[in-house]
């Protein structure tokens, strides 16, 4: 005997209680369940080209939806994982990204050097690197980096993004493999006080600008770094950093402007020690 | 592929009471029959409303809507 599914369960439901005509249910890859406050009357809705089933909870009744629970616990226990809609495009996403292998080389290099936190932030912070390389939205992605890894994952995120990992900390690690304290000192200084890195943001003055820069610097000499890099995104941000070299060009005679490098709204200059 | 049930953000509050789930004065999830024992995800955490992402199995197991916390799941 063939046994009973969710799925015919709930093709059951659709057709028999809420007397919708099948097969809307057949064939479809996803069954959303919404609450559509402005449709009452409309129970399921349909779409064919996204093969999307609309199941709206609020024209069900009291009745219906205890019927809808013992297909949602059946759902749940034959493996299936209960999504939010934003949920299982973030995991689709995540998996595509794993199996694509584009940050693994960077990952193996950094296992087991760094603290395990941070290398779960800087697996975070590569993916949400790959989505902005998309031009994609990665406000909620960032936030969740500092959500759990407060102020640190927050650095760790921005070092990433503008390819610190790579470009110094790699060739550090690599510099200073006799003395493995030398690598954690500066790796310390480079991700918890970004001394290597100034990110202005929306909410920075010039005047913060500038003591960042002094400051940074003073620290960089000592330890023999030699080098910072002031980041700007988008029009204002780059605007406050172009004003600020300009009219606090008296403060940074320690440094020589290297290199610069301007596009798209994205600045970023590289500062040398005079 | 095999059909998915996914729910919208609209939905959560509703999805939470068809699993015997409701909210304590703090917006956590929490049983519906023993309102002092809070759900948990994965790796142990409680959850509130806004966090939730969804649920799996495992003497059901909550999911956060969350980067870290996905990426945490693969590793399981």
């Amino acid at each position: 005997m063939t046994k009973v599914t969710w799925l015919d369960k709930l093709k059951h439901l659709v057709k028999f209680e809420l007397k919708i005509n099948a097969p809307l249910v057949d064939n479809r890859k996803f069954v959303i369940i919404n609450r559509n406050n402005t449709t009452n009357e409309l129970t399921v809705t349909d779409n064919s080209e996204k093969q999307v089933t609309y199941l709206n909870l609020n024209s069900l009744t009291d009745t219906q939806k205890e019927m809808l629970k013992p297909i949602l616990r059946e759902y749940i226990d034959n493996e299936n994982k209960l999504l939010q809609v934003e949920t299982a495009e973030l995991l689709e996403n995540l998996n595509a990204y794993k199996k694509d292998k584009t940050d693994q080389q960077i990952l193996t290099f950094f296992q087991g050097i760094i603290p395990k936190e941070d290398f779960e932030a800087l697996q975070a912070s590569l993916y949400l690197r790959t989505v902005f390389k998309q031009g994609k939205n990665i406000i909620k992605l960032k936030r969740d980096i500092r959500n759990a890894f407060g102020t640190r994952g927050n650095n760790i995120a921005n070092l990433c993004s503008a390819g610190y990992f790579e470009e110094f900390l790699i060739p550090i690690y690599n510099a200073t493999k006799d003395n493995e304290n030398k690598f954690k000192e500066l790796y310390e200084l480079i991700v918890n006080n970004v001394v290597l890195a100034i990110f202005v943001h929306r909410d920075m003055s010039l005047e913060e600008i500038s003591s960042q820069i002094i400051k940074k610097a003073e620290i960089s000499k000592k330890y023999g770094l030699g080098v910072i890099h002031i980041h700007g995104i988008g029009e204002s941000n780059v605007a406050k950093i172009k004003n600020c070299l300009t009219q606090k060009e008296n403060n940074f005679t320690a440094f020589l402007e290297k290199s610069v490098f301007e596009k798209d709204n994205i600045l970023i200059i590289e500062l040398i020690l005079n | 592929m095999s059909s998915q049930i996914l729910f919208e953000e609209n939905a959560k509050k509703e999805i939470l009471a068809l699993l015997d789930k409701t909210l304590d004065a703090d917006n956590m999830i929490v049983e519906k029959d023993n309102p002092l024992q809070k759900v948990l995800t994965f790796d142990g955490e409680e959850i509130s409303l806004n966090e939730l992402g969804g649920v799996q199995k495992g003497s059901e197991v909550f999911i956060k809507n969350n980067l870290v916390s996905l990426f945490r799941l693969f590793k399981r």
